[in-house]
C-alpha cells in the first residue's frame, strides 16, 4: 500500500560547531508531510526552521536522526543521494537575488537543470520548456526569457527562481520564506502562482515563514518551532481555533491584523514579554520557560515530550501532558 | 487630542540627480501631525515615505533637490530656517528612529557613552547628570537592567534591545515630535509586538507627536490615530486610522489592503497588476491611472484634488468628485 506520507522526519538533529560552542539549531525534531499537502513551518529567528529546511533539501546532511522521502532514507550527504531523489527535492530560497547568476539570462538560468538532468536535447526544445515554466509563474516569455536578474524585479527574480525550482517536475518543493523581502502587491502574485502549481503539479511541499497570515492562506498543516524544537502540530484549522502551547499563542497575539474578524483570533490574556534564548546555552527543560506566563516547576526542570492530545493535534508541553 | 498643528507639509516635490537624469519623487506631498497625535505612512518600497521624512529634518542626501514646497514646524518654514534653529530642531525637538538600530549605534562605542555624548551634546550637562538621564531613558525603555546595557557594546545586545536603546535616546529630554521610519521591521513577530506596544505607551505618556513609517499595514492600524496612505510619490488618501482600513476609498488603497494576507484564511488577492511607476517619467494625471480599474478620461490629465467623503476622511481620486 502506498503511504500517505511523502516526507518523514524522524528525531533530526543538526548541530553546528562554533567558536563560542555548539549551536544545536535543530535539536531532536520529528514530523510528517501528508502526499499533496503543504505543511507550514512556523518560527522566529533562531528557531531552526531553516535549517530543517536544508537539511531535508541536502545542503548538509543530519548531525543524526532520519529523513525518509517516499520512503527512502535520504539522511546521506548531497553528492551520496540519488540523482532521480536531487532532482524531484527542490528548495526556493529568500533571497532570490543571491540564487541568481547575475551573469546568465533568464532562459539560460531556467534551463539549466534541465540541461544537468538531461531532460531537453535541442536548443529549440529548451526554450519550448522554459517558456511554459514562465508561463506558469507569469511572466510573459517573450519579454523575459533574455533579460538578466540585474534587469528584473525582486519579485520577479523570485518568480524565476520558483520557474527553476520546478523545471525538473519535482514532487516536493521547500519554500523558505520565499516573498518576506518583497511587497504585499508582489508577494500576492507570487503566492498566487505558488498556489496554482501546488495545484497543477500535485506539489507537496514545506513552506518556512514567520508569517502567521500568510501560513494560514497556504498550508494545510502548520508546525510550529522554538529554539530547534517543535512545539506544536497540528491542521491549520485546528489550530486557529485552539492554539494550545503558551508561545503559539504569544505568537498569535502578537500578530498585527486588518479586521475585526482577524481580532477575534487573537488569543486573549497573554501578551509577548522576554526574548528568545541562545540555541548554544538553552534554557534547561522546557525551552520556553523564560517567557512562559505559565511556567511551573517542572517546566523548569523537564523537557515536555509530545504528545498528540487530539488526533492531528501535538504539542509539548507540561499543561497537557499531565492528563 | 488638541488640534494645535505640530507639523504641516505643503505641496512638497523632491527629487534626486542621477547619472539617468532627475527623477520626479514626491509630486506634492501634504501631511499633517498635531501635538500629541500618533500619525501613520503607509506604502509599499519606493513609495517615497523615506524621502518624505528625511525632507523634514532636512537629512535628505546630497543628490536629493527640494524642487516646491513648505515645511511648517509649529509654524515656521524648515525649508528656510538657518543652520543654528536647525540644529535645534534636530537636537532637542524632533528625534528619528530608523529601520536598522546597528546603523543607528556606532559599533566602535559602548551604548552609555554613544549615550552620553549625545546627552551632553544636546544638553551641554556634566557627565553625572548625563549618566542619571541616560539610566532613566534606558529604564523607561523597559530595558531589564539598565547599568548592564549602559556599560556594553551595541554587538553585546539583541536586535529587539538595541532598538529600545534607540527609542531611549529618541526620547530623552522634551521632545515633540518622534519620526519612526519602519522602527521593527527587522524584529522577530513577539519582539515586534512588545517594541510597539513601548513605542505607543510612551509616545501617549509623554504627549508627543509620532509619524509611523511602515509597510506593515496591520501594525500600523493598531497603533495609529490617523493614517497618510502613499502611492508613487503622492498622499492619495488619509484619515482616521479605523476609517481608512475599515472603509478604504482609493481604488490602491482599496487592492493594497485585499493583497494582504488575513489570518482568517479568506480570499487570497490577485495582486495588483503592473508596477511602481519610473520616477523619471511618470504617468501624467493621478500616478496609479496605469494600474487602475476605473481610469477615466481626466485621471489622465491632472493631479486629482481631494475631497472629504467622510467627516475628516480625505481621498484623491476622480470616482469621488462631483
Ligand atoms: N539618493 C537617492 N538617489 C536617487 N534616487 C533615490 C535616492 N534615495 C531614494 N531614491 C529613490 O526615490 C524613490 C523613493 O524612495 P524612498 O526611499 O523615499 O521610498 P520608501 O517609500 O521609503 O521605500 P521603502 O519602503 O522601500 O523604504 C525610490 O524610487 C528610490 O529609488
Ligand atoms: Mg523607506
Amino acid at each position: 500500500m502506498e503511504d500517505e506520507y511523502i516526507l518523514k522526519i524522524q528525531n533530526l538533529k543538526k548541530y553546528f560547531e562554533t567558536p563560542y560552542g555548539t549551536v544545536k539549531a535543530v535539536d531532536n525534531i520529528s514530523l510528517k508531510v501528508r502526499k499533496g499537502t503543504t505543511m507550514g513551518l512556523v518560527g522566529e529567528s533562531g528557531s531552526g526552521k531553516s535549517t530543517t529546511g536544508h537539511v531535508v533539501v541536502g545542503l548538509f546532511p543530519p548531525t543524526s536522526g532520519k529523513i525518509l522521502f517516499k520512503d527512502r532514507d535520504i539522511s546521506m550527504p548531497l553528492e551520496k543521494r540519488p540523482k532521480d531523489l536531487k532532482r524531484d527535492i527542490q528548495m526556493v530560497f529568500q533571497d532570490p537575488a543571491s540564487s541568481l547568476n547575475p551573469k546568465k539570462i533568464v532562459r539560460d538560468i531556467v534551463g539549466l537543470p534541465l540541461k544537468v538532468h538531461k531532460m531537453v536535447e535541442t536548443r529549440e526544445e529548451l526554450e519550448e520548456k522554459v517558456a511554459k515554466l514562465l508561463e506558469m509563474v507569469e511572466l510573459p516569455p517573450e519579454d523575459f526569457m533574455y533579460r538578466r536578474p540585474a534587469d528584473l524585479g525582486g519579485g520577479e527574480k523570485q518568480a524565476v527562481s520558483i520557474a527553476r525550482a520546478i523545471a525538473t517536475n519535482p514532487s516536493f518543493v521547500i519554500f523558505d520564506e520565499p516573498t518576506s523581502a518583497l511587497d504585499v502587491s508582489i508577494q500576492a502574485k507570487i503566492i498566487n502562482s505558488i498556489l496554482n502549481i501546488q495545484r497543477e503539479f500535485k506539489l507537496s511541499s514545506l513552506f518556512i515563514t514567520h508569517d502567521l497570515s500568510l501560513m494560514r492562506n497556504i498550508s494545510s498543516e502548520v508546525t510550529i518551532m522554538y529554539l530547534g524544537k517543535v512545539c506544536e502540530i497540528a491542521p491549520t484549522d485546528v489550530f486557529f481555533q485552539k492554539p494550545l502551547h503558551p508561545y503559539t499563542q504569544m505568537l498569535l497575539s502578537s500578530v498585527p491584523v486588518l479586521t475585526e474578524e482577524e481580532e477575534k483570533l487573537k488569543p486573549k490574556g497573554i501578551t509577548s514579554q522576554g526574548e528568545i534564548g541562545s540555541p548554544i546555552n538553552p534554557p534547561s527543560g522546557c525551552r520556553f520557560h523564560p517567557r512562559c506566563p505559565y511556567a511551573k516547576d517542572i517546566c523548569r526542570k523537564k523537557e515536555p515530550k509530545l504528545v498528540e492530545v487530539e488526533p492531528g493535534h501535538f504539542v509539548a508541553c507540561h499543561l497537557y501532558s499531565e492528563r | 487630542m488638541s488640534k494645535e498643528v505640530l507639523l504641516e507639509i505643503k505641496n512638497l516635490h523632491v527629487g534626486y540627480k542621477t547619472h539617468m537624469g532627475v527623477s520626479h519623487v514626491l509630486n506634492g506631498v501634504n501631511l499633517t501631525v498635531h501635538k500629541g497625535e500618533r500619525v501613520g505612512v503607509i506604502g509599499e518600497s519606493g513609495s517615497g515615505k523615506t524621502t518624505t521624512m528625511k525632507s523634514i529634518l532636512r537629512i535628505l542626501p546630497s543628490n536629493a533637490i527640494i524642487k516646491k514646497g513648505e515645511i511648517f514646524y509649529k509654524g515656521k518654514n524648515v525649508l528656510e530656517m538657518k543652520e543654528d534653529e536647525l540644529l535645534n530642531l534636530r537636537r532637542k525637538k524632533i528625534s528619528m528612529i530608523f529601520q536598522d538600530p546597528t546603523s543607528a549605534l556606532n559599533p566602535l562605542f559602548k551604548v552609555g557613552q554613544i549615550m552620553l555624548d549625545i546627552i551632553k551634546y544636546s544638553y551641554k550637562l556634566e557627565d553625572e547628570e548625563a549618566k542619571e538621564m541616560a539610566l532613566k531613558a534606558l529604564k523607561e525603555a523597559a530595558l531589564p537592567d539598565p547599568e548592564r546595557v549602559f556599560d556594553s557594546y551595541p554587538f553585546q545586545l539583541s536586535g529587539g534591545m538595541r532598538q529600545r536603546v534607540c527609542i531611549a535616546l529618541a526620547l530623552i529630554g522634551d521632545r515633540e515630535l518622534i519620526i519612526a521610519d519602519e522602527p521593527t521591521t527587522n524584529l522577530d513577530v513577539t519582539i515586534k509586538a512588545q517594541v510597539l506596544n513601548l513605542l505607543t505607551s510612551l509616545v501617549r505618556e509623554k504627549n508627543v507627536g509620532w509619524i509611523f513609517v511602515s509597510q506593515a499595514l496591520g501594525a500600523v492600524r493598531e497603533n495609529v490615530d490617523r493614517v497618510y496612505v502613499m502611492y508613487a510619490g503622492n498622499i492619495i488618501e488619509w484619515g482616521p486610522s479605523r476609517k481608512v482600513f475599515s472603509n478604504p476609498l482609493h481604488p490602491y488603497t482599496q487592492k493594497l489592503l485585499e493583497c494582504v494576507p488575513k489570518l482568517t484564511g479568506k480570499e487570497f488577492s490577485k495582486g495588483i497588476r503592473g508596477r511602481i511607476p519610473n520616477y523619471f517619467k511618470p504617468p501624467s494625471g493621478c500616478r496609479f491611472h496605469p494600474r487602475c480599474d476605473y481610469v477615466l478620461d481626466e485621471c489622465k490629465k491632472s493631479v486629482p484634488e481631494a475631497v472629504e467623503v467622510e467627516h475628516e476622511h480625505f481621498v484623491a481620486c476622480n470616482l469621488y468628485r462631483r
